[in-house]
């Protein structure tokens, strides 16, 4: 088992040098300098603003120069904001994403198995129909668009919610529901497949042969087995959920890491781009690695390594 | 390929939020109050705003967000309320000398906000620091533009003897509170304006050493001298200014708190306005025609001085060349359906170069009162006979114009319109429309690769000479290849003849004639701002030059 963590985490390292390198080349192939008011600077000034970021050097050392400081930690400054450095709105803005993301991962989860489980044992009933037209919907519609929706009727209509912030309970519920249901959907739609394939299998038919009440043959048995493929998929979607949560923290006003990131693209700030960029990637390639052991845990079948670390 | 997508999904969510917002207008009630003239007791104004500060360092600034903010919450010699200059920090006009190349300043007794007076080396600092290379100095050409001794040379890099010495520059404390500003001539009108500028204002040397890196990036890096001073910075959320009660001037600012929250979404901000959670919104223009229904009363209009034209490139294309044809493409585009019908946000046509309600002149009136409505060559039927005569003199029947412009949602509407105008109004013109990221767009641009292009410009001093030396033979701004040697000469006269403001004010009329008279752009519009107040926000501005959202002695009234 040791030796399967080890040898992922090697392949994660090199994942992740991979996107570092293929990031820098392709920022350094996007159109244009940081300078917003290059055309108005003379020569010299440019060249004296290149030499301060470092920009004046040729790519392949800027690189080297850029690896050499990654390994100690040294993210370099924000262009955008006067050289601060990109790991303190990363650690300060970051979180925040996060826990954005979590909170609608859990929304979703939760609401989503209970749908899921509902829907899986009325199978054909109205219930199932519901649950079912509801998971098209909130799959179908874009996050921004129920979050616009939210926004209009419980802020502005309704007044019960603000209509911006990440500052209190009540500042979370409409950002968290927005996400949440998409979520909320994906997981009820796989829940209900699992308990439907589930309790068609021989071992429900026995445990109901066996004479076990209703309830015990779906708690015992059918939910557990359920479960199991849901857990593979809350990691990938974890992920998605914190990175894909750009458009709504703009929505609501929520200061956390999307917005920062596309501010930096616009404006070519490249340390801030960089950062961004390894901090997703890392999310990734962290959460990949823990859905992997997990499955090994689960099912050894999967494991790389032969077979003899047990 | 990212943005692309993100502006989908901007206009979506904006669409989405105009139809929503058409839907309701419950709260167009509470409006209607705020009649009082009496105080409201809760002083506090908030606003919603797109960007955040990113620097505050006077050296670092140089967008509107950190500007404005530098405006108030520091001071300098001046400050411009209402497009005029007021004395702050200098107790009144400088004595004067004879040649008036030395301006010498007395000080008021002002406060740092620790407490420590704000003395004359405070100001030699500040300037100092600001053509001081290692500090990397944004908009330090400013100082030669206004011509402080030795700013150019000081400036120049080739120049051996002077480059980076900023203790040559011409300013000194003669003692705590008395600052004397030597200058290359006579200073230019501008002289008193531009002082209220960020890079003008005093910097303390002990304080800005200690900091090091971290000067001006949060609160407590900083030391106040304004009206306010930023007792919150939330990177990502917002900022909120507190009345700075050690301000000289304090008994004039009213506003206690004023807060500024970071909301990207237009759909939102508006959406917060409606509410009451805030104050002051800007409107974009798909949100104007509602406004005006709704709030009829709260909707107000500026102009800024940001004017826009198409380049012609004389330099390249031969036919371009041709007057005619110059005057053709002038006469083509119906500027009226372009500001009402493609911008609707309070922008105006122009046949200018030089913006209105900019800048007054020695006789106190405008520079466009001269010729209020600019150089116009004609309505769309005169366009076709000018380009008849073009073709003939050019012996050509057809024409292909390759019309470079940036890829932006908002550059984009307006290519297509213009496009349409020329191919419309010029039969036999077609125009093929080349749209660039602003990087590419320079690069194509400078290196005279278009045929016309769309392009705009902002005033760096409250002077028409920011709109005009541009336009000289051999300046690097100059990217239209047309050349005058009479404009040259004109303008010169008004750079190193700064001693008869009179004289100086003509010739820098004569050369906006000049000029037009040979059509080598086509002006299309000036700018507009178009932004909603509460009724009850009063002595709220956004002056065409000077502090951008100018809340310095604004007040709330009872509502």
């Amino acid at each position: 088992m040791i030796r399967y963590i080890l040898k992922r985490v090697g392949y994660m390292i090199v994942t992740f040098y991979v996107v570092i390198t293929l990031t820098f080349l392709a920022m350094k192939m996007l159109p244009g300098t940081p300078f917003k008011f290059a055309n108005r600077l003379s020569p010299e000034q440019l060249n004296q603003l290149k030499h301060y970021y470092g920009l004046d050097q040729p790519i392949p050392i800027q690189y080297l120069h850029y690896l050499w400081n990654f390994i100690h930690g040294n993210l370099g400054g924000s262009f955008q904001y006067g050289m601060q450095p990109v790991t303190e709105f990363l650690f300060q803005r970051f979180p925040i994403s996060l826990q954005l993301g979590f909170e609608s991962m859990i929304f979703g989860t939760v609401l989503g198995i209970f749908l899921g489980i509902v829907s899986g044992i009325y199978r054909g009933r109205f219930l199932d129909w519901g649950t079912v037209t509801l998971a098209v919907v909130f799959i179908s519609i874009p996050s921004f668009i129920f979050a616009a929706i939210l926004q209009y009727f419980f802020s502005v209509q309704i007044r019960i919610f603000p209509v911006i912030g990440w500052s209190g309970p009540m500042t979370h519920v409409l950002p968290v529901v927005s996400i949440g249901v998409g979520v909320m959907a994906t997981i009820a739609r796989f829940m209900r497949t699992e308990m439907v394939e589930v309790l068609n299998q021989d071992y429900i038919v026995t445990a109901q042969a066996k004479g076990l009440s209703t309830n015990a043959v779906i708690f015992r048995h059918a939910i557990r087995n359920a479960m199991i493929p849901i857990v593979t998929v809350i990691g990938p979607l974890t992920s998605a959920v914190v990175t894909g949560s750009l458009v709504i923290e703009n929505i609501f006003a929520i200061p956390g890491i999307g917005s920062q990131f596309v501010d930096a693209i616009v404006t070519n700030d490249y340390p801030m781009i960089m950062g961004t960029t390894e901090l997703y990637a890392g999310l990734f390639i962290v959460t990949i690695l823990i859905v992997d052991v997990l499955y090994g845990v689960i099912d050894p079948r999967i494991r790389v390594s032969g077979g003899k670390s047990i | 390929m990212k943005k692309a997508k993100w502006s989908l999904v901007l206009s979506f969510v904006l669409a989405l939020s105009l139809v929503l917002s058409a839907c309701g207008s419950s709260s167009s009630k509470d409006s209607e109050k705020g009649s009082s003239s009496e105080l409201a007791k809760d002083q506090t104004l908030t606003m919603s705003i797109n960007a955040d500060i990113p620097t505050l360092d006077p050296n670092l600034a140089t967008d509107t967000t950190s500007t404005n903010a530098i405006e108030m919450t520091e001071a300098g010699l001046t400050r411009m309320h209402d497009n005029k200059f007021e004395w702050d920090l200098a107790k009144g006009a400088p004595k004067v000398s004879a040649d008036k190349k030395t301006y010498t300043f007395t000080l008021r007794d002002a406060k740092w906000s620790d407490g420590k007076p704000i003395t004359a080396q405070d100001f030699v600092y500040g300037w100092q620091r600001q053509n001081d290379p290692k500090a990397k100095p944004a908009y330090n050409f400013l100082f030669a533009s206004v011509g402080i001794k030795n700013a150019a040379k000081i400036e120049d890099s080739t120049n051996k003897a002077f480059y980076g010495k900023y203790e040559k520059l011409g300013v000194k404390a003669l003692d705590d509170k008395t600052l004397q500003v030597t200058l290359e001539q006579a200073a230019p009108p501008f002289f008193y304006s531009i002082l209220s500028q960020p890079q003008f204002m005093p910097q303390r040397e002990d304080f800005v050493k200690k900091q090091g890196n971290k000067y001006a990036t949060s609160t407590d890096t900083l030391l106040y001298s304004g009206p306010f001073v930023l007792s919150k910075w939330e990177k990502g959320t917002g900022w909120t200014y507190k009345k700075n009660k050690d301000y000289w001037n304090a008994k004039s600012t009213k506003l206690q708190t004023v807060n500024f929250k970071v909301v990207k979404e237009t759909g939102t901000a508006i959406n917060m306005y409606k509410t009451g959670q805030s104050d002051i919104v800007q409107l974009s223009a798909e949100f104007i025609d509602q406004f005006k229904k709704q709030y009829p009363k709260e909707i107000q209009t500026a102009t800024n001085p940001g004017t826009y034209y198409l380049y012609i490139n004389e330099k390249t294309n031969k036919y371009l060349k041709n007057l005619n044809l110059r005057k053709a493409l002038n006469a083509a585009i119906d500027r009226q359906g372009l500001t009402s019908a493609i911008l609707n946000d309070g922008s105006v046509p122009s046949n200018y170069v030089v913006p209105k309600n900019f800048v007054n002149g020695p006789d106190g009136k405008d520079f466009r009162s001269k010729h209020p409505d600019g150089f116009s060559a004609g309505e769309a039927s005169e366009a076709k006979t000018y380009w008849n005569k073009a073709k003939k003199e050019l012996g050509i029947k057809t024409l292909k114009i390759n019309f470079l412009s940036q890829d932006t949602s908002k550059a984009k509407q307006i290519d297509a319109y213009v496009a349409n105008q020329i191919k419309k109004n010029l039969p036999g013109v077609t125009v093929d429309v080349n749209e660039q990221p602003w990087a590419n767009y320079l690069k194509l641009n400078n290196e005279f690769k278009y045929d016309i292009a769309f392009s705009g410009w902002f005033p760096d001093y409250q002077d028409p000479m920011t709109y005009l030396d541009m336009w000289t033979t051999g300046n690097p701004m100059n990217t239209i290849g047309w050349s005058n040697k009479k404009f040259d000469g004109l303008i010169k006269d008004a750079q190193t003849d700064t001693a008869d403001t009179t004289k100086r004010w003509n010739d820098l009329v004569s050369a906006e004639e000049l000029m037009m008279s040979e059509y080598p752009i086509v002006p299309l519009f000036q700018q507009g701002y178009t932004w909603s107040q509460k009724s009850y926000v009063k002595g709220y501005s956004q002056p065409s030059y000077g502090p951008e959202f100018d809340f310095a002695k604004a007040y709330i009234l009872k509502h």
